[in-house]
């Protein structure tokens, strides 16, 4: 059944520049209706895949299938109906200036041979889509970047694509926007089945939008799978650096005064990773009436992963109850307990 | 008796400034030449200038189809046609001339080395117009499936607008400057009125006349120019 094919495929695929090895043996597939997160550092090579993705780049070895469709080897004519499959949309909505947001959006069709009165039929319904059809006047310049980006979405979506393409879509937009633009991406998948890639360095919206996951890293993918396993195990450095600057960290007045060994009248550090139903449980106040622990809370924060609660906290606790605690946690269905040392407070 | 009688209102000029009603009627002729001269060549600028531009720019090394040498070539026959002054190329193109319109004399004639002067002068121009095209707009119809011409259409030249307008304003402004000089091989217009009525008959008052009347001709030509590309401007 042509349905099951995945809508993207890479084997095995190479690019290099010259000497330089931007993206080395690259293999993934994504399914439809999928929501696919590609992360990394700037320079790991997520552009170049991009480029791959959309058709825009050749691989230097390995192929792309778009729909079960080879195009590693087609020639740039045959390319060009294949890259009507793909909607990009991007960081800086790339939307033409001298263009109404009516025009922009029929652009794609008027490429692909629709007749005028067809593709501004489309191009209104897309409008009322994003949300925005009193704008179908207007021109790029007198629209707010969430504006934009919305024309650039209903745009990308005006030629019915097997797969959107999202370049740092969001990174561009302030906080309450790019959660109304996710909203709009989620809203968009569920309605119309649509599979979304998303290339971003933004590690909340693949928190809020993706199911999976890539992690790349100097051209290689280092670490892949659903985003709550992920993101509460990473399992490589990297995915761990990416994700600290979420992650809370213990202040730097009790960090220098860490110590490896207990002395008298210490707290233990512990550090607790949890999720699920957990997190929406009273934790430290059965500590105290289970247990008979008082644990003091030093920092931590609650994220979500979709619908998932992820809490992420540091406890302090009486170092001689330390072992209780770790079994105690561990008992109330806490994921992960690390001692991090010893303070005096 | 209509109040359009251009005999009485001749009459009236003449007694007013001194001026015959013969160097009036050759003032007439000189602003129709140097109007021909101006739109005909700015026409022939547009059809042969744009094209080349647009050539210059698709063939520069990573835009949509790199030719480097040929890039190169065509740029340099640019420069030399730059280099040239105006009043050399005038005496030199003579045997062109002769050769497309069957003359080497007059108004129409002169139509053919202003012509030549200044397709490079625009194609530079334009040139840099539409080069600061943001290239990722060009990518983004590339990446919707469009093809070369698409991208002209769609994106080089309307994105370009404004400037081309600018552009052009500016080139047409040069022909009326350079026409002048085309008085050398018979084509007439303000600039030879000037000298010969103006300067070579001491008669500073017809001087004073025609350089009113150039200054409201650019100054209206800028005014369109500029009210175009605004209009166009939708930045």
């Amino acid at each position: 059944m042509a349905s099951q094919l995945p809508v993207i495929e890479f084997k095995n695929v190479c690019r290099q520049f010259g000497k330089h090895v931007v993206l080395s043996d690259i293999s993934f597939s994504i399914q439809k209706s999928e929501i696919v997160g590609i992360i990394g550092h700037s320079g790991a090579g997520k552009t170049t895949l991009l480029r791959c993705l959309a058709g825009l780049e050749k691989p230097t070895s390995g192929q792309v299938l778009i729909e079960g469709k080879n195009i590693t080897n087609l020639p740039e004519k045959a390319l060009i109906p294949l890259r009507q499959r793909i909607g990009l949309i991007f960081q800086y909505f790339n939307l033409l200036n001298s263009k109404n947001v009516l025009n922009n959006i029929a652009l794609p069709l008027k490429i692909s041979g629709v007749s005028k009165t067809e593709r501004i039929k489309k191009a209104k319904e897309l409008l009322e889509l994003v949300g925005i059809p009193d704008k179908a006047y207007n021109y790029p310049a007198q629209l707010s970047g969430g504006q934009k980006q919305r024309v650039g979405i209903a745009r990308a979506l005006a030629a019915n694509p097997a797969l959107l393409l999202c370049d740092e879509a969001t990174s561009a937009l302030d906080p309450e926007t790019t959660r109304s633009i996710i909203e709009l991406l989620i809203q968009i998948n569920q309605k119309l089945k649509l599979t979304i890639v998303l290339i971003t360095h933004e590690m909340s919206v693949i928190r809020l939008l993706a199911d999976r996951v890539i992690v790349l890293q100097k051209g290689k993918i280092i670490e892949q799978g659903l985003v709550s396993k992920v993101f509460s195990h990473p399992q490589s450095e990297t995915t761990q650096q990416l994700l600290q600057e979420e992650q809370p960290t213990l202040p730097d007045s009790i960090l220098k005064n860490i110590h490896k060994n207990p002395l008298q009248h210490d707290h233990a550090i512990l550090h607790v990773i949890m999720m699920g139903k957990v997190v929406r449980e009273p934790l430290i106040a059965n500590l105290q009436k289970n247990y008979q622990i008082s644990a003091i809370l030093l920092e931590g924060n609650i994220t979500h992963i979709r619908e998932t609660p992820i809490g992420t906290t540091f406890l302090a606790v009486p170092a001689d109850q330390c072992q209780q605690t770790i079994k105690a946690l561990t008992n109330m269905g806490v994921e992960t307990v690390n001692k991090v040392g010893y303070v005096n407070f | 008796m209509s109040i359009f009688n251009l005999e009485q209102i001749n009459t009236t000029i003449s007694q007013l400034t001194h001026i015959s009603s013969y160097q009036l009627e050759q003032l007439y002729i000189s602003i129709g030449q140097t109007l021909e001269m101006t739109f005909t060549c700015g026409l022939f600028t547009l059809i042969g200038g744009l094209p080349l531009a647009i050539f210059l720019v698709i063939t520069a090394p990573n835009s949509l189809k790199p030719a480097p040498l040929l890039n190169r070539v065509i740029g340099f026959i640019i420069n030399i046609f730059r280099s040239i002054p105006f009043i050399i190329l005038l005496v030199a193109l003579i045997p062109v001339t002769r050769f497309l319109i069957g003359t080497a004399i007059g108004t129409e004639a002169a139509i053919v080395p202003l012509t030549i002067a200044t397709i490079p002068y625009f194609t530079r121009i334009a040139e840099v117009s539409l080069k600061e095209v943001d290239h990722n707009l060009i990518e983004a119809v590339k990446a919707m499936g469009g093809n070369h011409i698409t991208i002209i259409k769609e994106v080089l030249l309307p994105e370009a607008l404004p400037g081309l307008i600018s552009g052009f304003t500016v080139t047409i402004i040069l022909i009326i400057g350079i026409s002048a000089m085309a008085g050398t091989i018979g084509a007439g217009g303000l600039g030879h009125y000037a000298i010969q009525y103006g300067y070579q008959q001491f008669r500073s008052d017809i001087m004073g006349i025609v350089i009113v009347l150039l200054v409201i001709i650019i100054s209206a030509i800028q005014w369109i120019g500029d009210y175009l590309a605004n209009y166009f401007n939708h930045r």
